[in-house]
């Protein structure tokens, strides 16, 4: 995933200097938080509604790039990495039917759900550790061992911790690029990000004693039954967590869902693609042969169709492909997993 | 140094027994909830009639899997327990590497 190596042909302007990048960063996170203060419901609607699709797009086109051309002695990484995402993936849309079917099982289905996913990253962060640069992964299953006690003690913990923390590693992913492609800029890059938790106590600060979401909005009035506000709150867990406000949970996931959004739609393609995204030619995969250009220029092409075909979806049924959405970009979650441990 | 880990293992597994031994087995049979049967339903069965024939509104439910049998406690006790002891080896061994490296 990071074997491939760097062109000189980059589309990003290396004239920008680091304070420009740094500027633009601090743009995105404060206008983030401040729409998500002010409109949180509206904002979330329309941020999944524009950029679900486009953000999973642009990083499957990142990824491409990132790919060595053969896995040689990571076979064994990608085939684990492989079995883990569709698996879990697959296990997770299956959890609502078993539950179903099992009246009951509800908490054991996530624990064991959870406990897999768990070792999965322990698994892969324990190979990762036996190639370069190598590291003492000692500690990992140790840690694997004891967040599985807390899983099964608490299992809602962990998925919705997911929630919350799947936004972040797309700042994760953005340092680990900058480290490559922009060292430099890394130093203001940082000072930046620590805006991120300091912007989320200032949205406690502000919410924190704020009335409960209305169950119903300007959203849920122009969009009729498709659109439900209680289905942000249910997501954000407001349910779990009776002692903090739903107001402050949703603005909160809203803001970190904008910035995910924006690093992947905007920062990410600026400084980390290689090439321009229809420049098939510069992934490494298919240089392999025609017959793997041509499978990759198809790959792309339905991921820009499945993109339409999401938006027309959100259209017609806001309510229903959201939750389709959301449990099949578990797959894009966990891909983000293995991606970023060759990334470090 | 080497007294050091061993002491920190030894605290580190003292916890987790402990922590093991506060979970416990679960609730004993007597603790659990026990259906109450009206003295009138009971003089309505006739002898001989079993449960089976018992009005479904006050006949025993079927045992539900649910987070309050001891099961997760268990499984989180016992993944405590191992997570505990292998950081406990880890510790060590980080320890022995660390020892070898300053002779």
């Amino acid at each position: 995933m990071s074997v491939a190596g760097a062109s000189t042909d980059s589309p990003s302007h290396t004239s920008h200097p680091s304070w420009m990048f740094a500027s633009g960063f601090a743009v995105l996170v404060i206008g983030s938080a401040w729409l998500s203060v002010a409109l949180p419901i509206s904002v979330a609607f329309a941020a999944v509604f524009l950029f679900a699709g486009p953000h999973n797009w642009f990083e499957l086109r990142y990824a491409l790039g990132r790919l060595p051309a053969r896995t040689g002695k990571l076979r064994g990484f990608f085939v684990v990495s492989g079995l883990g995402i569709v698996g879990l993936s697959g296990a997770y849309a299956a959890l609502p039917f078993l539950m179903a079917r099992w009246g009951g099982l509800d908490d054991f289905g996530i624990s064991i759900w959870s406990t897999a996913f768990l070792f999965w990253i322990a698994l892969l962060v324990s190979m990762r550790s036996h190639t370069n640069p190598r590291f003492d992964g000692g500690w990992v299953w140790p840690v694997a061992c004891l967040l599985t006690a807390l899983a099964w003690l608490s299992p809602y913990t962990l998925p919705l911790s997911l929630v919350f923390l799947h936004p972040l590693m797309a700042l994760w992913l953005l340092d680990r690029e900058l480290a490559r492609s922009r060292p430099e800029w890394r130093t203001h890059y940082w000072c930046v990000v620590s805006c991120v938790p300091l912007a989320v106590l200032a949205m406690w600060w502000q919410l924190r004693g704020v009335p409960d979401l209305p169950g119903t909005d300007q959203i849920t009035l122009a969009f009729g039954p498709t659109v439900r506000a209680d289905t942000l709150t249910q997501h954000v867990g407001a349910s779990l967590l009776p002692g903090v406000s739903p107001y402050f949970l949703v603005a909160t996931h809203t803001f970190l869902e904008l910035v995910h959004y924006g690093v992947w739609v905007v920062l990410i393609p600026l400084i980390g693609l290689r090439s321009w995204p229809w420049q098939i030619r510069k992934i490494p995969v298919s240089r392999r042969s025609p017959t793997w250009s041509r499978g990759v220029a198809v790959f792309l092409l339905c991921g820009v169709l499945l993109v339409s075909v999401l938006w027309v979806c959100f259209g017609v049924d806001y309510e229903t492909t959201r939750r389709v959405y959301f449990t099949v970009a578990m797959l894009h979650v966990l891909a983000e997993v293995p991606f970023l441990l060759r990334m470090i | 140094m080497k007294r050091s880990i061993l002491s920190l293992f030894a605290m580190l597994i003292l916890s987790a027994t402990t922590l093991h031994a506060d979970i416990g087995p679960g609730p004993s049979p007597e603790d659990r909830e026990t259906i109450q049967v009206p003295v009138s339903d009971l003089e309505k069965m006739s002898p001989g009639q079993t449960d089976s024939t018992i009005p479904s509104d006050i006949a025993p439910q079927p045992p539900v899997l649910d987070m309050k049998s001891p099961v997760p406690m268990v499984i989180a006790g016992l993944a405590a327990t191992v997570g505990v002891a292998l950081l406990g080896l880890w510790v060590v061994k980080k320890g022995r590497s660390g020892d070898a490296q300053d002779q």
